[in-house]
């Protein structure tokens, strides 16, 4: 026997060993629901075999007098009652179940004459014992039995789906067939190479963040920089510019003032010349000393030696 | 699909059957609507990840966009149902700048995928991808079910980010087991193994998920719909809401392996996030670090996330403005019902209007 057909064959083994444990969870789940099995394994479709047979019963009575709705139902409601076990013929069905359709029936009767129209009468029916339905229901399922009854179900079934599962990979994987599990890999290195894509982004967007707001060699901000020595030294030169303008003004101002000495001085050697013409005058005997020295005495206009 | 408006007149005979063949029909096929209509485009993706962008449909009022994220399960078009029925087509009529993010559907590559890994390498990227196609710099944040709790740990794990509002939509933060009622009892350690279930099937199927959120309540949700149903149809009132919440609720995506693993053994089974006790990539999830102004949005008669559940936020969030709403109605009526449309949602605009300047 080859490999292949060894793990088919105990896959096949171990999957019906399976289908009878849950099986048999089943029939003790629906024994334990109706607590009134005592012990006696039950069927667990032997309550949609009792609706059946009551809901033909039913049937049959609404078509022979179609127009007592109220009577056909209290009538279906006796039947279900029946085949339930208020009169003993089958094991017993739990009080609360027995409650809800007593209470069922008194609401629908008491709500007056039910319609004989099938979707208002569905509505009216279901208005009245949706609420009584779900409280049971909801009281039910948050009940140890049932948490534990569902939760071996779902570990069975579980197991059924990871059998058939590992059943199907070494069958086809015998076959030569790629698998789900194939391609799901093939698609998971294109998943991982979209990765690496997104990664390559994410860092060339922090690089262009980053030199976007701090970028020392780039050359829009060398040349800001270099606009700003340029005027630094602008501001410098127009400094400097003033401060020659200034000396200059103060040059001309020596100008000025040295002009006026010139005036004086040549105003004190003409006075001087006249004194001496006079004492020439006066005595006869020209004074050279005095010529001399306003000879020696430069112009105002002449310009300074050096 | 049959359209019973174009069907003729009939007699009272005819049209009863004419009703009983248009049940029958949404029974056996299934609820089928065109949903998510509010116009949009993809503007990143990553995986089976989108992130979507709405047009705007007025004038844009509010310079803080905000972000809708949704659950690991189900789809995200809950959240824009139907025309008039739809809180991003609301939102966006509103002024506001509005993206959703699209876990998308998983597959069997995808079952490694754990928390971690959504909001460090998608709910984070998308965040960044946002803020620079909107050009704005902070952002509102609005988680709905597991979003919300998702977005509660990106808030604290995420500090340092312009995060200007956080909305919890019905959001569970408290996992202790007199405040998660039935879904507490069906995942406790005694009864529930997560890692057994990974183990056989990977990730975990939609229905199976869609299955134990009915379970909670088996008449309303297995039987309640169908009476809802035939009784629109027996009166000849509109179908169509009724269609698109029972499309969506039936529209349940697979839950990735690793996430479910934590989902239930982390959240449920020990209520690490209250206790401060979530890791991730060597992060502790801290909400006392959540600092932004908060809204704290629950419903009266949900069963899937409590009201203690979704109060906690209060308590454990570090925001000095936080605010708590309730409101008469179920984990889908938050978004559905009339009287979401009527209460909830001018509340929510009201709350983000002097916060989204």
């Amino acid at each position: 026997m080859t490999e292949g057909a060894k793990t088919h064959t105990s896959s096949a083994a171990e999957a019906a060993e399976i289908w009878k444990q849950w099986f048999g969870t089943s029939a003790e789940t629906w024994s334990a629901l109706l607590a009134g099995s005592k012990g006696i394994p039950v069927n667990p479709y032997i309550l949609y075999d009792i609706w059946a047979r009551s809901a033909g019963e039913a049937l049959k009575r609404m078509k022979a007098d179609a127009s007592e709705v109220n009577e056909v139902w209290k009538q279906w409601i006796g039947a279900w009652q029946q085949g339930l076990g208020v009169g003993g013929e089958q094991p017993g069905c739990p009080a609360p179940w027995l409650e809800i359709l007593e209470e069922t029936r008194n609401k629908i009767l008491a709500g007056g004459a039910m319609s004989q129209d099938p979707f208002t009468w569905f509505l009216q029916w279901y208005e009245v014992t949706s609420e009584m339905w779900a409280k049971a229901v909801g009281d039910f399922m948050g009940t140890e039995q049932f948490m534990e009854a569902a939760s071996q179900s779902l570990e069975s079934l579980t197991r059924i789906i990871g059998t058939l599962r590992r059943t199907n990979e070494a069958y086809f994987s015998n076959l030569q067939l790629a698998t789900r599990s194939d391609i799901a890999r093939v698609a998971g290195l294109v998943v991982a190479l979209e990765e690496k894509v997104d990664r390559f982004e994410d860092a060339f967007d922090d690089f262009t963040d980053v030199s976007a707001r701090t970028a020392p060699h780039d050359p829009v901000s060398t040349i800001e920089e270099r606009l700003v020595q340029v005027e630094s030294k602008l501001e410098t030169l127009s400094a400097t510019l003033g401060k020659i303008e200034a000396a200059l003004e103060q040059g001309n101002r020596l100008d000025q003032l040295e002009d006026k000495l010139d005036s004086i001085l040549a105003a004190l050697a003409r006075g001087e010349a006249e004194n001496s013409l006079a004492i020439v005058k006066s005595t006869g005997a020209p004074r050279r000393l005095s010529r001399t020295k306003s000879a020696r005495q430069p112009k105002a206009s002449e310009p300074l030696s050096g | 699909m049959i359209d019973r408006h174009s069907m003729p007149a009939a007699s009272d005979s005819e049209s009863t059957l004419q009703k009983l063949r248009l049940g029958m029909h949404i029974m056996l096929e299934g609820a089928r609507i065109e949903t998510g209509r509010t116009p949009r485009a993809v503007i990143w993706s990553k995986n089976k990840a989108r992130l979507y962008r709405y047009a705007p449909t007025a004038q844009k009022r509010f310079a803080v966009p905000i972000l809708l994220v949704y659950a690991l399960i189900n789809r995200p078009y809950i959240l824009d149902l139907l025309p008039g029925s739809s809180l991003v087509e609301y939102l966006v009529g509103q002024g506001f700048d509005v993206y959703l993010l699209d876990w998308g559907i998983p597959g069997d590559e995808d079952s490694d995928l754990g928390f971690e890994h959504y909001l460090f390498d998608y709910l984070a990227r998308a965040v960044k991808r946002m803020l620079s196609f909107s050009r704005s710099r902070e952002f509102t944040l609005l988680g709905y079910c597991m979003g919300g709790t998702m977005s509660a740990m990106y808030a604290a794990l995420f500090p340092d980010q312009p995060l200007r509002n956080l909305v919890l939509l019905a959001s569970p933060i408290d996992f202790t087991p007199e405040a998660t009622g039935l879904y507490g009892l069906w995942t406790s350690a005694r009864y529930f193994n997560p890692h057994q279930m990974v183990e056989a099937l990977g990730n975990i199927p939609g229905e199976l998920i869609d299955l134990g959120n009915r379970l909670v309540k088996p008449v309303a949700n297995f039987v309640g719909p169908y009476v809802t149903m035939w009784e629109r149809i027996a009166h000849d009132r509109p179908l169509d809401s009724w269609l698109a919440v029972n499309k969506w609720v039936s529209d349940g995506i697979p839950f990735p392996g690793a996430a479910f693993r934590q989902w239930i053994s982390d959240f449920y089974q020990q209520n690490k996030l209250v206790k401060g006790e979530i890791e991730l990539r060597g992060r502790r999830v801290d909400l006392t670090h959540i600092c932004c102004p908060v809204l704290v949005i629950a419903g009266q008669q949900d069963h899937i996330c409590t009201l203690p559940q979704a109060e906690a936020a209060m308590r454990l969030l570090g925001s000095q403005d936080k605010e708590f709403f309730t409101l008469d109605a179920g984990h889908v009526g938050l978004l559905t019902s009339p009287n979401a449309r009527k209460k909830l949602w001018p509340r929510l605009w009201n709350w983000l209007e002097s916060r989204s300047l």
